[in-house]
């Protein structure tokens, strides 16, 4: 059971990194215009090459539906890395003391890391989910929609986000450089994940790499409700994403306790 | 009451020595410390830098664990209850971090307040308060970014209160703030002992500002207890005496053993420091001389020299005395630990 301190504290870190983030309207408009940019990056890129009948791609993008297939991909993939800038921006608060002043609090912990996932998932990706929706409107096919599993598939992976936020902000609370996560998350996890490419052409080792991130599984799902595709690979994608979140909650907790005792032993906060 | 039992921290640190090998060394920040703080008492923690001040505050506060002994708040153990304990502290250190500078004044209190658990109207009224009693009402909803250091110190006072916290640790907290602004705060401290009943623990860089605020000061040195007790006893008992001076005219040299005759015979041992001309050093007797004599009363020490002085025609022009003061002792403290 989930007690009223926790939520307060969740709360207080979402009021609080609100304040701390945005001072002025502008940064969030502004916050549009990197993803566009980038699908239409991708999506001009991908336009001259062949997707009809016979060609590698149109074995996983259904036919002419290379936009929704990128706008899912880049509005699943942004879910997942406004919460590793979430845990980028950590290193601000050791640096600034105030960090210490949280674990001084009686706090807990969980929720702090929890609340700052949530709001980085809210500041990074409003505009960019009003835009995409707008979007879906115009280019998805909304008859092939599947309502039932794209709403509740949409819901998970938020909360999905959040749990994988938390974890990579544990990991980089105690890491003696938080810049390890843009370099290990952003090419890497746009690459793998299948957010322009399909891991389906990928070779094995990749696809292999590709099962590391919740997000393959996020695209699998979005996906296979976008076209109305629930197949059984559909369902095992529901259940590793629910089942990868019950261990990186555990992991999450594992990982706070183990470095908040090594900060209370050692005086600093660099685990590793 | 806080009490410390036989605290000792203990650093474990790792030095790496090319790609693979790292040795590990052991540095004792805190050796066997024992120390109480009670409420309404206003405590100084004192010592040269790597005394084990701050680490003693961070253990006091929660933030490190002692590698030994027991550290207990109004009687529950910090080891098996840390969350009741960091209920009834508080932490203030000098400098400007640990606020959140794009956030206001009031904000910043806000946040706090809800990490203790508070209720929003009470933490309305506590954040207002506060404000008000550290003088920042006006500024309440500007970002720190804008506050002047003084304001950003006073804003941490009040933050290391938004939780009534029974208990408070100041670590230097008037570091390198104006001097009628550190005397403000000095007079924060003191209200919050006197009227409002906290235990405070107090390190601070500036003696005088220990001496003036503390009921009790322990010197720690290289992470040991060297003593404990009033800041004037520490005072007494390590620099013990103080320098009378006294400005004469008719001063001669072979005046100089009876003078130091005079003084051991009147239980003052090797007490003549010096007797140096003050101006021009010339042989003429009429030339102003400044005797300096180490004694515990300065008043006594003329009272019963005057008869001598006029015996042997000196003329006394002038009279001062030097009290040491708590530098001189913590100095000579340290100074004595390391020979």
């Amino acid at each position: 059971m989930i007690s009223r301190g926790f939520w307060l504290t969740v709360r207080a870190e979402v009021s609080k990194q609100h304040q701390n983030r945005t001072k002025g309207r502008a940064v969030f408009f502004s916050l549009l215009l990197w993803p566009a940019l980038t699908f239409l990056t991708s999506y001009y890129t991908m336009l001259p090459y062949r997707t009809g009948a016979g060609s590698v791609l149109s074995r996983v993008i259904p036919d002419g539906r290379v936009p929704l297939f990128l706008l899912s991909g880049y509005l699943v993939f942004q879910l997942f890395w406004t919460v590793v800038q979430a845990a980028w921006l950590f290193e601000l608060e050791r640096k600034g003391g105030t960090l210490e002043m949280v674990f001084l609090s009686p706090a807990s912990k969980m929720a702090f890391l929890y609340g700052r996932s949530l709001y980085s998932l809210f500041h990074g990706i409003w505009m960019f989910a009003v835009f995409s929706g707008l979007t879906f409107v115009f280019v998805a096919d909304i008859s092939t929609i599947n309502w039932l599993a794209l709403l509740p598939a949409l819901l998970l992976i938020m909360v999905s986000a959040i749990i994988w936020g938390a974890a990579l902000c544990a990991i980089s609370l105690f890491s003696r450089d938080s810049g390890l996560l843009y370099y290990i998350f952003q090419a890497p996890m746009e690459l793998f994940g299948g957010v322009r490419i399909p891991p389906a052409v990928f070779p094995a080792w990749a696809t292999g790499l590709s099962l590391l991130f919740p997000l393959t599984y996020s695209l699998i799902l979005v996906r296979g409700a976008l076209n109305n595709h629930i197949g059984s690979s559909w369902w095992w994608s529901l259940s590793i994403l629910i089942l990868g979140n019950i261990a990186l909650i555990a992991a999450t907790r594992y990982i706070l306790i183990r470095a908040e005792k090594h900060a209370r032993v050692k005086g600093n906060w660099t685990l590793f | 009451m806080i009490k410390l039992n036989e605290v000792s921290k203990i650093y474990e640190t790792k030095h790496r020595q090319g790609w693979f090998h790292s040795e590990k060394r052991s540095v004792s920040a805190v050796k066997s410390l024992s120390m109480t703080i009670a409420s309404g008492e206003i405590v100084g923690l004192l010592g040269l830098n790597g005394a084990g001040k701050t680490t003693t505050i961070r253990m006091l506060s929660t933030l490190l664990e002692p590698t030994s002994g027991s550290i207990e708040v109004d009687g529950v153990s910090m080891a098996t209850n840390r969350q009741v304990i960091q209920q009834k502290v508080n932490m203030i250190a000098g400098g400007e971090r640990m606020l959140y500078w794009r956030l206001t004044g009031r904000e910043n209190l806000q946040y706090f307040g809800k990490l203790y658990g508070l209720k929003r109207s009470q933490i309305e009224r506590e954040a207002e308060a506060l404000l008000r009693e550290v003088g920042l009402t006006d500024a309440a909803d500007q970002p720190v970014e804008q506050y002047s250091k003084g304001m950003k110190q006073r804003l941490q006072i009040a933050r290391g209160l938004i939780n009534d916290p029974m208990y408070l640790f100041l670590d230097e907290p008037t570091l390198g703030l104006d001097a009628p602004i550190a005397r403000q705060l000095r007079s924060t401290v003191r209200k919050l002992a006197l009227e409002k009943g906290k235990g405070i623990l107090l390190t601070s860089h500036y003696l005088q500002e220990v001496e003036e605020l503390c009921d009790r000061v322990y010197v720690l040195n290289q992470g040991e207890l060297l003593l404990c007790d009033t800041p004037e006893r520490i005072v007494q008992q390590v620099a013990g005496t103080q320098t009378a001076h006294l400005d004469v005219t008719g001063w001669s040299e072979q005046l100089r053993p009876l003078l130091a005759e005079q003084l051991a015979a009147r239980e003052y041992p090797a007490a003549l420091v010096s007797a140096d001309s003050v101006g021009i050093n010339t042989l003429r007797s009429d030339e102003p001389y400044r005797i300096s004599v180490q004694t515990p009363s300065a008043d006594r020490l003329i009272t019963e020299l005057l008869p001598w002085t006029t015996l042997h025609g000196l003329h006394i022009t002038g009279f001062a005395s030097e009290k040491p003061n708590l530098e001189d002792a913590i100095i000579l403290l340290s100074e004595g630990k390391k020979s």
